[in-house]
């Protein structure tokens, strides 16, 4: 697809060419305001804080936007945000100079800004959220984050984000509405309760960011009449007016056009940019809060469809000119610059009938025309979607870039209804971030949570006995595998040690979450989450309807090949002793013996391929993590919303990275440090049956457990989608993908260039399946002619 | 309970007959294409696949064989198979150290075929897919192909075969109650050239074909277009004046040619004859199809 507006184009191109930088703009007028207001209640502090940078931040609005407002001094410059965490910024500034010195995520610093850093670096130590949860963290936690058995860092070193607020109330009653309900409230406080004093600074506080967001939409009023009045291209000044105009009006006021909507869209969503440094803030289902205005405009004749197409490429270019700079060492945890916003569309209304639209359409072509990292498009499906709906987001599936990702409403809506959230809110359900859900303006942060668990780290420990190979940690002991007598044994052993860990990952999410709740309260983000500006609490507080957050759990398909390969070999087929294998894993497969264990291990049951043996283990496995998590509260437990607890989810992005770097050689055949699989998926190059036998291993798994979401990715040849009779089948695999209840599916369209990789490293890319004139095959085992055949047939495919 | 020879079960299979299918290799051919691009369903025995790259010669493998079908060969450090000796025991291939020996074909039972099969069951209901029986050459196995039909049909799975053609009409008649589709082949419209290129003549065949369609069936017809054997003018309109006497056609699958199976034919220590052959172009294949075209019948490329 080719980008129609000129206008897009341009800034597209601009905003790609951008090389990443970091802004220190926010961080001095937070600094300031924190001096200032010192022994102000935190909320009044956090709100003059924002309302501080909004009034003397840089803003800047480029040629040609029609869309404005900015995050920082420029386009994918990344603001600091010091109140979290500024002992690894200190740290990387001493180390490197710079950041841009890293070895992925490079980020610049203009030079003379760097002593400014170091400054306000230096008033804010031993202040932060960061230094708090240090303090706070008890010690076997601390040694199980080391073991990275657990990992907490980015809510240490970052707010909650994974959020949506109620864009539809700002859209219908403006700012100025919102500012009212608090105005009410306050009226309503009773001051001589206990709690009236904290709740009316919080109240004040939520007026205080309400009014600057009306502010900061001023400057863009004078700013753009200032350049319409030096403009002399008579269109474009004309343009300036009318963004002048449409500031003038939104936020503050409805949104009485669609081109209106998206500029007040855009600023709440920026403003929580500004104000907190979470990720995944995610603008939900804009198909259904927007095509009110879509509709009247166009029936009206007031837009063309060509220009609501434009107006939402532009959101989408802003929406990718954010970015956040993070920590060298969490960064794998997100590698690319991700922001994780999510947009949703599709799906089925509050009262169950289909939800596509035409805006539905607009949003997939737009997405498909700018081709972005950003937004992370979500579609979802039920048993009623269209015909023509799938077809169109196949159509953007074969371009390549991995969206839209597919959610399934038949088991999505049950498994919310099952938590206890209502019939109407869980038929309107938003994803969040990549495949996590939650009601819009309803759900307090984080849906899924921040802490993870590396359930494989935890079966390596389990093998030796509870010790961590790596670090010689030895936090509890059970009996290695050399000393149990059978299988279940060893499994007894496994469910010991994750009790244990996860209990560790639940202590260190609280840590996160007092401290959060305490120190970096968000004071604009929490006005536009019903019920907090009622019951006078921010949502870290229990201002949320819904509260019900997971962790996240690592390496299941490992875990289950693990087990299937210590029952299979070990105690079932008697081919291994435990000590050869342990042998084998300590030299990570490197000796000739290990390399026969290995290929033993290798060959042994794998989870992917539609094969009882193992996936039952799998589902035994997820059920320990069940049970174990589900016995945990969070802290907003018992405070107002409904929920409270923690569950399950596989939404670990590209987690297994990492933490799979921290895992040696594991029973599974899989070589030390490498990446453990993804979310649900089957692990890197196991699953050798094809599409359908990986659907029905996954689809095994008790789904409906998972609320924080079960993630399955599927790596697709192009030729697989070609012609018409091809796309046929894709849609009835989507279809069916529906009827067996899975709960999301992503479809990356392998290039020629994972091919070439897949060449030069065969090992991991066996899953790999293409299509080669009437048959499949696996590429990897393809004789080179044939792989370059392929490479240049996918080379022409792929558009 | 008989069982067949198996060579590959392939899960989502979307070019062999509607929906999501299963495509499931039999093993035994009686003709002998010589474009044939997956040799190794042709023999009716499980049979050793040999990765000459990775052999090491040292040699286990000549020990470990019950029959005496392998030899050294000293001078380019390799080992040979005898593959009219080899039985296809498979006990060669664990004593390799080099992974160098695999062995395509297992022998399977209905049932065991039934269970793989019916794995997919909600695939082929949400799509109207389901199974095919393709070779190989499925009716040299007509016996065991009967029984897995039959299977199929009492679990109401949706059934097609892919085949040559080349079977008496008793056996191919026995099997049509039981199978949907029929997805059957027309290699060449001359008689000598077919049983040059294929090893067998071809009346048994075309014969077939009017049976089939007399009958009502629905069958599609695949030519596979093998360039300076079959897609001249001559037999393009042999074929037309053929087709245009059928009754109940109305769709050709054209496959273009490849080679993407030669190296196959090594892994099998056997030559293929072939040579290097010019691809047709694009253009060229669509004029082939224009040529085939008549209304009612559909001709697709690929399939
Ligand atoms: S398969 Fe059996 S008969 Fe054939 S070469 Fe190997 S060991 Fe000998
Ligand atoms: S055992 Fe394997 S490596 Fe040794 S000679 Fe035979 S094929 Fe070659």
């Amino acid at each position: 697809m080719s980008i129609s507006s000129l206008r897009v184009k341009r800034l597209r191109e601009n905003v790609l060419s951008k090389v990443p930088g970091v802004c220190i703009e926010r961080a001095r007028y937070y600094t300031q305001a924190y001096k200032e207001y010192e022994s102000y209640p935190i909320y009044i502090k956090r709100a003059r804080a924002l309302e501080k940078t909004l009034e003397n931040m840089s803003i800047y609005i480029l040629d040609g936007e029609l869309i404005v407002g900015n995050q920082a001094s420029d386009q994918r410059t990344a603001p600091i945000f010091p109140e979290y965490a500024v002992e690894w910024i200190e740290k990387e500034l001493e180390d490197k100079g710079n950041f841009d010195k890293r070895t992925g995520d490079i980020f610049h610093l203009p030079e003379e800004h760097i002593d400014e850093l170091k400054e306000i670096i230096r008033w804010w130590k031993g202040k932060t959220h960061y230094d708090h949860c240090m303090a706070m963290m008890p010690e076997d936690v601390k040694k199980a984050s080391i073991i990275q058995a657990i990992h907490g860092e980015g809510n240490m070193t970052a707010g909650d984000g994974h959020i949506v607020v109620d864009y539809e109330k700002v859209l219908k009653l403006g700012l100025k509405g919102v500012k009212n309900e608090a105005l009410e409230a306050l009226a309503k406080l009773d001051m001589g309760e206990t709690d009236s004093l904290r709740k009316k600074s919080f109240l004040e506080a939520v007026i205080i960011t309400l009014d600057s967001a009306v502010s900061f939409a001023h400057r863009y009023v004078d700013l753009a009449e200032k350049m319409a009045r030096e403009e002399r291209d008579e269109v474009r000044a004309q343009e300036l007016y009318n963004i002048a105009k449409i500031c003038r009006r939104v936020p503050e006021n409805p949104a009485t056009s669609f081109y209106e909507a998206v500029q007040s869209v855009w600023f709440v969503h920026l403003l929580q940019h500004i104000e907190s440094n979470g990720h995944s803030v995610s603008l939900g289902r804009v198909d259904q809060y927007l095509y009110p205005y879509y509709e009247h405009d166009i029936k009206n004749g007031i837009i063309t469809r060509d220009f609501a197409r434009e107006l939402l490429e532009l959101l989408w270019i802003k929406m990718f000119s954010l970015i956040k700079i993070r920590s060298t060492s969490h960064m794998g945890y997100g590698a690319g610059y991700p922001t994780y916003q999510n947009v949703t569309i599709g799906g089925q209304t509050k009262d169950g009938r289909d939800a596509t639209n035409d805006l539905s359409y607009l949003v997939l072509e737009s997405v498909a025309e700018t081709r972005l990292t950003q937004p992370n498009l979500s579609a979802r499906l039920h048993a009623g979607s269209p015909e023509k709906f799938l077809r169109k987001c196949i159509e953007v599936v074969k371009m390549g870039f991995g969206m839209p990702a597919f959610k399934n409403d038949e088991i999505i809506i049950p498994s919310l209804l099952s938590r206890g959230v209502s019939q109407e809110d869980a038929y309107n359900y938003t994803l969040v971030g990549c495949i996590e859900v939650a009601v819009a303006g309803k759900w307090g942060y984080r849906c899924s949570g921040m802490t993870f668990l590396n359930i494989l780290k935890v079966l390596e420990m389990t093998v030796y006995g509870g010790r961590d190979p790596r670090t010689g940690y030895w936090l509890l002991k059970t009996k290695p595998l050399t000393e149990v007598e059978s299988f279940e044994e060893f499994w007894q052993q496994w469910e010991e040690q994750m009790k244990y860990y996860t209990r560790l990952s639940i202590e260190l999410d609280h840590v996160a979450d007092i401290n959060l709740e305490q120190l970096v309260p968000d004071i604009f983000t929490s006005a536009l989450v019903n019920d907090c500006i009622k019951r006078g609490k921010t949502a870290k507080e229990g201002g949320a309807i819904y509260d019900m957050i997971s962790d996240l759990q690592v390496g299941i398909a490992n875990t289950a090949n693990a087990m299937a390969a210590i029952k299979k070999l070990i105690f079932e087929d008697k081919l291994l002793k435990p000590d050869r294998l342990i042998k084998a894993m300590e030299n990570n497969f490197s000796s000739e013996d290990s390399l026969k264990v290995q290929e033993m291990l290798l060959a042994a049951p794998k989870y992917g391929n539609d094969d009882d043996y193992v996936d039952n283990l799998a589902i035994d496995v997820v059920r320990v993590c069940d049970r174990e998590i589900s016995k945990y509260k969070n802290t907003r437990y018992g405070r107002g919303p409904i929920g409270g607890n923690y569950y399950l989810s596989t939404s670990a992005i590209s987690s297994n990275v990492p933490m799979g770097a921290v895992v040696g050689a594991t029973p599974d055949g899989r070589n030390a440090w490498m990446p453990t699989a993804e979310g649900s998926s089957p692990a890197q190059g196991t699953d050798k049956n094809g599409p359908t036998a990986a659907l029905k291993s996954v689809a095994k798994l008790p789904t409906i457990m998972f609320t924080g979401g079960n993630l399955l990715n599927q790596k697709f040849s192009p030729e697989l989608l070609e012609g018409e009779e091809r796309v046929r089948r894709f849609v009835q695999l989507l279809r069916t993908f529906v009827s067996l209840k899975l709960w999301h599916v992503q479809f990356n369209i392998v290039s020629s260039e994972v091919l070439r990789a897949a060449q030069k490293e065969p090992e991991k890319y066996r899953d790999l399946i293409v299509r080669v004139a009437g048959y499949c095959a696996q590429f990897v085992t393809l004789d080179p002619t044939t792989q370059n055949d392929i490479i240049s047939r996918t080379e022409q495919k792929v558009v | 309970m008989s069982s067949g020879i198996i060579c590959e079960i392939e899960r989502y299979a979307i070019s062999d007959g509607p929906g999501i299918r299963t495509l499931v290799f039999i093993k035994g051919c009686p003709l002998r294409c010589k474009w044939c691009s997956n040799p190794e369903t042709q023999r009716p025995l499980p049979e050793i696949y040999y990765h000459e790259d990775a052999c090491t010669f040292c040699r286990r493998c000549i020990k470990a064989c019950p029959c005496g079908a392998i030899k050294a060969d000293d001078v380019r450090h390799k080992v040979v198979t005898d593959r009219d000796i080899c039985k296809g025991c498979g006990r060669c291939v664990p004593a390799c150290p080099a992974r160098a020996r695999s062995i395509v074909g297992v022998f399977k039972t209905v049932q065991e075929l039934m269970e793989e099969i019916k794995k997919d069951l909600t695939f082929y209901e949400s799509s109207g897919g389901g199974v095919t029986l393709s070779g190989g050459e499925m009716l040299f196995s007509h016996d065991f192909a009967l029984e897995v039909l039959k299977a199929c049909k009492e679990e109401y799975i949706d059934t097609a075969i892919e085949t040559s053609g080349y079977a008496s009409w008793d056996v191919l008649e026995k099997l049509l109650p039981y199978v949907d589709h029929v997805l059957i082949d027309i290699k060449h419209m001359d008689p000598i050239s077919h049983k040059q290129w294929t090893g067998v003549s071809n009346d048994l065949i075309l014969d077939n074909i009017k049976k089939i369609d007399a009958k009502g069936k629905d069958y599609v017809l695949r030519v596979p277009l093998i360039p300076g054997i079959n897609d001249g003018e001559e037999n393009i309109k042999r074929l037309k004046s053929f087709t245009e006497e059928l009754n109940n056609l109305h769709e050709i699958h054209l496959l273009p040619y490849h080679a993407l199976g030669r190296i196959k034919y090594t892994y099998l220590e056997r030559a293929y004859e072939l040579g290097e052959l010019k691809k047709h172009t694009k253009d060229e294949i669509n004029k082939i199809a224009s040529m085939l075209h008549m209304k009612e019948v559909k001709v697709i490329i690929g399939g």
